[in-house]
């Protein structure tokens, strides 16, 4: 069991293909369906209410559920389901930027490691399992220490921690890659190195690193608004699912939907996007089983 | 009936290991723990080692003068003053012979000195630890019996039920435990009066923290150690114990568990690592004293020292986590004990 095998984000089996069982087609329509619409909501948020995410109304604050106002009002009396809706884009922005930095650092690393040499691929990974054996919030919010709180900073925070994870994924990819009898084919029609990562390695070990990171995707999220729930990413008004729940804190005693629907839609949000990523990995298992 | 009560059957499996075998097996898997020792020694240091460095980079990483972040945006010190402050703090020294001084305290157990607080780190940490240790450890426990519990009734059974354990599983480890927190709070502290809302005076107190904290670690657990007791109940050796009168239940607790245990044990060592993370979570969450405020606290003054400090102390707790796994991986799989004297 390597490292990597033990410590894939937010588990989800690891990812070790064969452990993999295929999820009904139903549920996965069903999930892919939830993305569609917070997409939806990522891209035209204004397609569904026609209310504010920032006007207040003092005189109907802390109102509870209803006609009205579907989830209640928050203690400046902003209607909280404007500000879901809303919130879905600072909030997976934040993800996606996280995760597509990681991905792409992982892969520079990767690749650095599997075609560096030895002694560069050694030191490399010595780092790496330094940076691995830390807890990834808490490299997060080194990271913050040193840059201070915002964010593009929470962006670059998660991705660090997540990036380790993605190298040493993308090293193991690329290693197999670079034995495969069509890269000694290219290396012996005399193709340029350049010529030969960037066409025959890069699309070869990739594909399961981006299968893999529809998974992280849904790590990456709950780290951003777990960050902005702290107050260390996004700054208030901006709507956002994780300040949302954190500015709700205070009211729990008697107005608990302020920070319970911002979660519940992180929640939804990440177990769609666990079950298409689930789903992903299968089918791709399916394709490379042999 | 009667060959599965021979301890003597030579048609037990291998894995299981005899009695005689053990026996004569010890003093080669003293050795083996030893040279596993040394080797997760080894690592260990390497890790600190690339952790002090990580954290030494960091500091020197800040931007702007450290002696302002010192001080504060608020204050009007002098330049003497700030000269004074710099040759104080070693400021003005190269790089290379701070980094000696920084190890050298290290080693001695000197963390530094908090900007914020201006008390040792050590000390600041000292003070915060057993909290966070109870939380982390009741909430270890309590993942480990729920995914222990929930991947040996459901594994290899009838689809429903193998239905009911996934859903649960993907659910688990989907919810932020941070939303989850304020779930439990609203429900059984404000609605229902059972537990605390805050503080950790009491073992009432800890409950609902730990559960929040174990729920998505249960849920990764579950998964792998199902998935790997399917794979184990489909070994050849399940029906040859079996065939020697073993019960169901006994194939599953004796035999297919040993097999699923150790990819799950060393997950369980890496998520405990990365639950004093998650502590920085549930202990805002429920206003819990502990590292994760005091980490949260150094984090948002930007008060690196501690924040170093944490790190460091996380390094150490994952090796010292890790080695507790390593020997514990010994214990379960004898395979390990031979590669390892056979080398």
């Amino acid at each position: 069991m390597t490292t990597v095998d033990a410590v894939f984000p937010a588990g989800v089996g690891g990812p070790s293909r064969t452990r993999l069982r295929r999820i009904g087609r139903p549920t996965v329509v069903v999930a892919a369906a939830v993305l569609v619409l917070v997409a939806f909501m990522v891209v035209a948020p204004g397609l569904f209410t026609d209310a504010s995410p920032t006007d207040t109304d003092p005189v109907n604050a802390l109102a509870g559920p209803g006609a009205s106002h579907w989830f209640g009002t928050d203690q400046l009396g902003r209607d909280v389901f404007t500000r879901v809706l809303y919130g879905a884009r600072s909030s997976l922005l934040l993800g996606l930027g996280a995760i597509a930095l990681a991905v792409c650092g992982g892969t520079v690393l990767g690749l650095a490691c599997a075609l560096g040499g030895r002694v560069t691929d050694q030191v490399l990974i010595r780092l790496t399992d330094v940076l691995i054996a830390l807890p990834p919030v808490l490299l997060a919010l080194l990271v913050i220490a040193v840059l201070g709180s915002g964010t593009t900073n929470t962006v670059i925070a998660i991705a660090t921690a997540l990036i380790p994870l993605y190298g040493r994924l993308v090293r193991t990819e690329a290693m197999v890659v670079r034995r495969s009898g069509y890269v000694e084919a290219a290396v012996g029609l005399g193709l340029r190195r350049g010529v030969l990562v960037a066409r025959h390695v890069l699309p070869n070990a990739l594909g399961p690193v981006l299968v893999l990171a529809t998974v992280g995707f849904g790590t990456a999220l709950i780290y951003a608004s777990a960050l902005s729930f702290l107050g260390l990413g996004t700054r208030p008004p901006t709507p956002e699912w994780g300040l949302m729940l954190s500015e709700g804190r205070d009211f729990l005693q008697t107005s608990w939907w302020i920070s319970v629907f911002p979660g519940a839609a992180i929640t939804v949000t990440v177990i769609a996007v666990n079950v298409v990523g689930r789903y992903a990995q299968s089918q791709l298992a399916g394709r490379t089983a042999r | 009936m009667t060959l599965s009560r021979d301890p003597g059957n030579h048609l037990r499996p291998p894995l299981f290991g005899g009695r005689t075998l053990t026996r004569r097996r010890t003093p080669v898997r003293g050795r083996a723990l030893l040279r596993s020792a040394a080797k997760r020694f080894a690592a260990g240091a390497t890790v600190m080692l690339g952790s002090a460095t990580l954290a030494f980079t960091a500091l020197q990483l800040v931007p702007g003068d450290p002696v302002a972040v010192l001080l504060g945006p608020t204050t009007s010190a002098s330049p003497q003053v700030r000269a004074q402050i710099r040759t104080e703090y070693g400021f003005d020294r190269p790089v290379p012979v701070r980094f000696a001084h920084y190890l050298g305290d290290l080693v001695r157990g000197d963390l530094g000195t908090s900007y914020q607080l201006q008390q040792p780190v050590t000390k600041l940490i000292n003070d915060q630890l057993w909290p966070t240790v109870q939380l982390v450890a009741a909430a270890v426990a309590l993942a480990v019996v729920i995914a222990v519990v929930s991947a040996m009734t459901t594994a290899g059974r009838r689809p429903s039920l193998r239905a009911a354990a996934t859903v649960w599983e993907l659910v688990a480890l989907s919810t932020p435990p941070f939303w989850l927190g304020i779930m439990l709070l609203t429900v059984f502290s404000f609605r229902l009066r059972i537990f605390p809302v805050a503080g950790a005076q009491s073992v009432s107190s800890l409950v609902l923290p730990a559960v929040t904290l174990a729920l998505s670690v249960a849920g990764v657990l579950a998964q792998v150690l199902r998935e790997g007791l399917e794979a184990a109940l489909a070994q050849p050796f399940v029906v040859t114990a079996r065939a020697r009168g073993l019960s169901r239940t006994a194939v599953r607790v004796r035999h297919a568990f040993r097999h699923a245990a150790a990819p799950v044990l060393t997950l369980t060592g890496w998520l405990t690592g990365t639950l004093l993370g998650g502590a920085v979570l549930i202990e805002t969450v429920f206003a819990r004293p502990g590292i994760g405020s005091l980490t949260l606290q150094a984090v948002t003054s930007r008060d690196l020292p501690v924040v170093m400090g944490v790190v460091l102390l996380s390094a150490f707790a994952v090796v010292l986590i890790f080695t507790v796994v390593d020997l514990l991986h010994l214990a379960i799989d004898p395979r390990l004990r031979t590669a390892a004297a056979a080398i």
